[in-house]
Formats: C-alpha cells, structure tokens, sequence
C-alpha cells in the first residue's frame, strides 16, 4: 500500500508562550486542515521530555483529546531526538500494512519551562551512564567527534564556523525558523566556549514548536518512498567500527536501507533536511549519507554547493541550528518541510524544482538514525 | 585495568554484561592502561550537578576505547600517549612524560 503526505502544519519554532498541548493543538489542526480531514484512524505521538518539561503524562491521549480525535488510536513513540521521524515510520507502517487509512503524526516539545542548565540536565539523560558520569552533556559528545574531524581533516576553527553561518542565513528565509538573523564567522568565534572546541553558536538552542503530518493511503502531494531506520551502542566509546569518532555508522545503515527500499540512491535528492545540531555535524552527515566525499564535504559548504541555489542544498529550512530543535518534534518538521518542498510551496526556502527530498533524524549522539526518501507527485 | 571481551572481538569499559554489538557474554580480561588519546574537550558548560573538567577519549593499547578525565595543567594533544587507571570517580589519563606519537 502507498503512504502519502496528504497534509502538513507546523507551528513557530523558537522560546514561545504556548504550553505543550496548546502546541500540538495548532500543529495539529493546520495539518488536518490541510489534508482536509477532521479526523484520522490513528494519532502517533513523538515527543522526547514532555513528562519532566511539562509535567504531563499518558501524553498521546491528551493530545487526542484536545484535537477531538476521541475514537482514534493513539500512541506515543520515543527515540530521543529522532522521536519525530520514529513517529512518521510508525504511522507509515500502519498504513502499508493496511491497518490504517489515515495517521495524524505530531512531533511536540516543549523546553523553554526549564533554565537551560537543568534542561540540559534532563537531555543528558540520554547519555550512557558510563559517559554522563563526566559531566558530558550532547553539546560535550559533539565536541568530542568535533576536535577528532579538526584533526584528521585540518579543518581550522574559523573553517567550521562557516556552518552555522550558513544555516542562519538560511533560516533567515524561513518565517517559522527560531533564529532569523544573520549570523557572522566572528560572532560564532566570539560566543562562549560550551565545551572545547564548541561554542554556544556551533549547538542547537532550546526549542518550543510542534508539527504534524497527515499521512494517507489515498493521494497527496508526497509520496514516502523509503525509511531506513539503524541504532549504534549507547556510547560514544562503545562504538566498535573503525572511525566512530567521525562517522556514524547508525546514519550509514540507515541510508543504505533507505536507499535499498526507495530502490534509488539518496544522491536523487533535490533537498535535504538533516540534523544539524552541531557544527560539524554539517559536515559529517554529508558523508555519512553517501551524498559527497570526505574531502569533499567542506569544499561544498565553502563554495555555496550546499546552499540555496546550490548543486546539493542541505537544510533550506535553516535546519535544526536556525530553524530550532524542539528535540522530539524535529523528524516531523524535517517531513512537514520537505512536503512544502516537494509541493513547490516552500516560499523563499524553496528549491527550485524539488522533486526527491531526503530527511536525516538523528537520536541520541549518532544512535539512533532515521533516513527517510520522500518523492512529490504533481 | 578491568576490559570485557568478547569471542569477537569487541571490547569495553567499563565492563557490561553483553557485547553491545554482537549479544555475546563478555569475559573481564586485565589488561594495562597504556594507551592514546585520540580526542578530547573541556567541558565548559556542564549539566546541573556536575563539575566542569577535561574529558577525553582513550585507546587502550589493548582495544578498548573509554573516556576519562584528564588532568589541569598542559593542554593535552591527540595522539598524546597517556596510562589509565581507576578512580572512585571513573577512568583518570594521565599523560607519560615525553611519549606523543
């Protein structure tokens, strides 16, 4: 059975006002409004933290309830930051499978209730115990991959800062992005060191938002063509492959069944949205994902490949350093905008003629990765 | 040192009960600490309720890979050869004199 995007809606990103179910409620009834639906067979629920941000429970109810979706299936689906494309799979297997005509699946986080360091507390949560222990939070891992690919590939600091420069620029377009202004290479370099050789202009922000898309065996403007979806030790030490200190292996897989399922190489995409939500993460996942080279990877962003108008542009949206990561919700965003893309309805983030979209969803510090093809029917 | 192997190959520290790639038992084998560094940062930001300090990450001349906590003073450099060695707080490296590769 084909699965379809058939409707997509997304609130602002950024530190809002909204509580967690006033969130899912806008997100929610754009997106049905969009499909022009009042009502699914099955709501799936991706949100990482909502029990100690937000002090609910029994979260997938809640929201049902609030969208007047009584009668619906509901569940909940968690895999730390790739909960959203989790959920999208999810509800992607209900309907191939012919469980389900229709699924709403919502990514909703809300983090902005918590000063950042105990909302850092609670992300480092995710880590193995035997590496939280240190004082290692995300932002710590990535510096940790960051200070390794520095070295193997003699890329300088000023170098790297041209990433989060880009995505900025980016999301400076992008009217629902968290962050939009412009953003200098010395203002990154400028910004406090969170953990050596990161700076707080190289790491995600903390995010509110939510998106949700209707998903349906009768036909919309996307069709889901391929899901790859592969996890990788807990640990960033007990990752057992040559290289895992600048490569992940869990998005490699991920890619491959994506790719193998899609049955085209993820080089057919048009647009990308991947998870960015570290420097050189901009640089990684390129590789990983099979789209360039390793010495390939800095070359694009340098030379504008990368960008809009480019020959590969990678998170038009912003991604998850300008457009915000409300960590649970980030996989279903990444759909929602490549649906906009694919349906030619992206505005100034628009890629001209995207046909073929690829998102990249990444769980924990490389543990846990979702790939997913998409392809527009028009 | 304390390492836990298994048939395969794989290795780690600490010791867990299974192989995390392959579901194997692991057999603790004493190893010595000698190793390298391959990377590391100094956490400047870290979650509430834990010091700041410099980690990084070591292999073992025996396999395994783990993070430790590297001491003030020298900025340390990959490739640093360093010795680990158990602390009540987890794995502290420290570097052995004159000996970077």
């Amino acid at each position: 059975m084909p699965v379809y995007v058939r409707g997509a809606g997304m609130t602002r990103v950024g530190r809002l006002a909204d509580g967690f179910l006033d969130l899912a409620r806008a997100a929610g009834r754009e997106a049905l409004a969009d499909a022009g639906m009042r009502g699914v067979d099955h709501l799936f629920l991706a949100t990482q933290t909502a029990e100690e941000f937000s002090e609910t429970a029994n979260v997938a109810t809640a929201v049902g309830t609030e969208l007047g979706l009584a009668g619906a299936a509901a569940t909940r689906i968690e895999s730390g930051p790739s909960s959203g494309a989790s959920a999208v799979e999810a509800g992607f297997h209900a309907i191939a499978a012919g469980q389900a005509e229709s699924a709403l699946v919502l990514g909703v986080e809300k983090m902005s209730t918590l000063p950042t360091p105990r909302a850092s507390a609670l992300l480092s949560k995710m880590i193995h115990p035997s590496e939280r222990r240190y004082g290692l939070t995300m932002p710590a891992l990535a510096a940790l991959t960051t200070r390794r690919w520095m070295h193997e590939t003699r890329l300088t600091r000023e170098q790297l800062a041209l990433a989060p420069v880009k995505a900025h620029r980016h999301g400076a377009k992008n009217p629902r992005a968290q962050f939009q202004g412009a953003l200098t290479v010395e203002e990154v370099l400028r910004s406090p060191v969170v953990a050596s050789p990161l700076r707080v202009l190289d790491c995600a922000a903390m995010s509110d938002g939510a998106a949700g898309v209707v998903l349906s065996n009768a036909q919309g403007c996307a069709r889901i063509r391929g899901i790859g979806h592969a996890t990788d030790d807990l640990s960033l030490a007990g990752r057992q492959h040559p290289g895992a200190l600048t490569s992940f292996r869990a998005t490699r897989l991920a890619a491959r069944r994506c790719s193998a399922m899609a049955k085209r190489g993820l080089k057919a995409a048009d647009v990308v949205e991947m998870h960015d939500a570290f420097s050189v993460l901009e640089l990684m996942n390129p590789v990983d994902l099979g789209l360039c080279r390793r010495d390939r990877a800095f070359r694009l962003l340098e030379s504008g490949e990368t960008s809009l108008g480019g020959s590969i542009p990678l998170n038009p949206s912003g991604g998850i350093k300008a457009r915000g990561h409300p960590v649970g919700a980030t996989g279903v965003i990444q759909v929602a905008e490549l649906a906009w893309q694919l349906s030619g309805t992206a505005g100034a983030s628009q890629v001209d003629g995207a046909r073929v979209g690829v998102a990249h969803n990444i769980g924990g510090y490389g543990n846990n990765v979702v790939v997913t093809l998409m392809e527009g029917i028009r | 040192m304390i390492v836990g192997v298994c048939p395969r190959g794989h290795a780690f520290a600490p010791l867990r009960v299974l192989c995390g790639a392959c579901g194997k038992p692991l057999a603790p084998r004493e190893v010595r600490g000698a190793g390298t560094l391959l990377t590391w940062t100094a956490v400047e930001m870290p979650p509430e309720g834990l010091p700041k300090g410099r980690v990084g990450v070591v292999k073992l001349e025996a396999g395994a890979m783990l993070l430790a906590r590297l001491g003030p003073g020298k900025e340390p450099q990959i490739g640093d050869r360093v010795v680990v060695e158990l602390a009540p707080d987890g794995y502290r490296a420290h570097s052995r004199e004159g000996s970077r590769k």
